[in-house]
């Protein structure tokens, strides 16, 4: 589905850019007729700098940066209980519990602590085993710093830390495995390939030697039962030679065991969760529930088509009151090479509202987009749509309902000599 | 232990000594979960996973050498399938299969001598 990426893009460029006004606005010594082409052109540049978060539709890999709004530069992932251990460690200085600044950890506990599993127990596994063998935990704190005055006038600045914890799973409801193989699996298959050759092998001088009486019976024109007989012994020492340099059958059977590109055919299902907490100055007693989120949706992906259902929840406390927010949406996304189209809309409900409150308790996003494939590697990008805050300034839904991109998709299609393996005529 | 599928052929291919350059050719069956090598006479020539020609050099240079196309192949279709590994050199071809369960592997050599076309 490799149209879906350019699709996706779109939908990143119909996202609120508080830059947007000014981006769209043609520079003092550039001619007005190329201002739309360099409007176009930084939307494109932008549009390929915001693609990791194309995918707000899809339950977050990482819950906890998520609902802390972090982005971290380097994510910890023990592999080891060690490693965890010592990542753990950070929240303890001088035998008191402190926050740590700025950390990030992700890890699988069954990772660290089950056993390696059978490829044939893995394969077989149900949705529970996969739920709870899916499973990762993610933890990030951050730190932000804030002016105070005090009555005297005089401004002190505080650093205060959050705190988040998060738990996210998927499994699989429906849809048969479609296994492939990785470049890695690929290339260490052409490598057992090369050590099961009988002629690298030492005993490679006896099928040289025989290959040699094979040719001298031919030059002398031998009756051709003569030759069949040294085809046949060179046939039968081969096959023994072969039989012994054959790698163990367990280093094969765990390769091209798993869906290549993190595509299933069929149902899927994601959850994730998080928790997160500030601590004004950095002190741990003063500790206080910030927000809490949950995400779930229901995604089938095929060649050509992926929907996906969307139910998300919201508790923000961080202004002293509990703000609960419900989200509920659809995303569909039909994909051929030539071209791309996607559907978004997501309704929000605000349950609870304060009185004194004038926003609305409803608000909708809805976003429309077409990539077509022009030629090479162009596509032509049209998006149209609103989103939840419309009429915030700086929203580029109310700037502009209708924006396009010509230019070069971040992703390159796989035509050409690097393409990987093709498939084999009959 | 998967069940291992373990075969081997000798392919005679005649060449003239004049022919100025002769191509191998390594063809894994459908769907590409393998990967094939040649050796020639025990010199690494060239390695893949899709079809691809090799160039083995003037035929002079041939006769009484031996071609190794070594394949290792798994059945990655969840049911038994064949699997096959076609080789052609110069004019002639060979073809190898075998029937693997789901999720087994075939490992074939084919070796190609070389003799003088009369």
């Amino acid at each position: 589905m490799r149209a879906v990426v350019p699709a996706l893009a779109s939908l990143a460029l119909l996202a609120p850019h508080p830059a947007a006004a000014d981006d769209a606005a043609p520079t003092a010594d550039a001619p007005p007729a190329s201002a739309a082409e360099a409007s176009a052109e930084q939307a494109v540049v932008r549009k390929g700098a915001e693609l990791p978060d194309f995918d707000k539709v899809r339950t977050p890999d990482s819950p906890a940066f998520t609902l802390l709004g972090v982005s971290p530069t380097q994510i910890e992932r023990p592999t080891t209980p060690k490693q965890l251990t010592a990542v753990m460690s950070k929240f303890v200085s001088d035998g008191n519990a402190v926050v740590p600044k700025n950390l990030a950890v992700e890890f699988s506990p069954y990772g660290l602590l089950g056993a390696v599993p059978s490829v044939r127990d893995y394969l077989a596994r149900g949705w529970r085993r996969e739920a709870i063998e899916n499973l990762t935990l993610s933890l990030a704190t951050a730190s932000t710093t804030r002016d105070v005055t005090d009555d005297m006038g005089v401004t002190t600045t505080h650093t205060d830390s959050s705190l988040a914890i998060g738990a996210r799973t998927h499994f699989k409801l429906t849809g048969k495995p479609a296994p492939g193989c990785t470049q890695e699996e690929l290339t260490a298959l052409i490598e057992i390939a090369k050590s099961e050759a009988v002629t690298n092998s030492p005993e490679g001088a006896l099928v040289r030697a025989a290959g040699q009486d094979i040719a001298a019976a031919a030059q002398r024109r031998a009756p051709p039962a003569e030759i069949e007989a040294l085809r046949t012994k060179l046939n039968a020492d081969t096959l023994a030679l072969k039989n012994k340099l054959v790698v163990s059958g367990d280093k094969i059977a765990s390769l091209c065991i798993r869906e290549v590109a993190s595509v299933h055919r069929g149902w899927l299902m994601e959850v994730a969760g998080a928790t997160g907490f500030g601590f004004p100055d950095d002190i741990a007693k003063k500790g206080r529930y910030l927000r809490a989120s949950l995400w779930t949706d229901l995604a089938y992906e095929s060649d050509h088509f992926s929907l996906v259902f969307l139910v998300r929840g919201l508790d923000d406390k961080a202004s002293g009151s509990h703000a609960y927010a419900g989200d509920l949406g659809a995303r569909g996304i039909l994909a051929k090479d030539a071209y791309a189209v996607s559907l978004e809309a997501i309704w929000r409900h605000a349950f609870d509202r304060s009185d004194m409150s004038t926003a609305p308790d409803d608000t909708f996003r809805l976003a429309l987009a077409l990539d077509i494939h022009i030629w090479s590697t162009t596509w032509l990008t049209l998006a149209f749509g609103r989103d939840f805050a419309s009429s915030d300034p700086g929203s580029l839904f109310s700037i502009a309902n209708l924006k396009y991109g010509l230019g070069d998709p971040k992703v390159k299609l796989d035509h050409g000599p690097d393409a990987g393996p093709l498939p084999v005529t009959p | 232990m998967a069940e291992q599928l373990v075969k081997t052929d000798t392919l005679i291919c005649t060449v003239a000594r004049s022919t100025s350059t002769v191509v191998a050719r390594a063809t894994l069956s459908n769907p590409t979960a393998g990967g094939w090598t040649m050796f020639l006479d025990g010199t690494f020539k060239h390695g893949g996973n899709a079809p691809e020609d090799v160039d083995l050099g003037p035929g002079d240079g041939l006769i009484g050498k031996v071609l190794e196309v070594s394949a290792t192949m798994k059945n990655i279709t969840g049911k038994p399938a064949p699997l096959s590994l076609k080789v052609d050199a110069a004019t002639q071809s060979g073809t190898m299969q075998g029937e693997a369960s789901a999720g087994h592997a075939a490992h074939y050599s084919i070796f190609v001598v070389f003799v003088e076309a009369t």
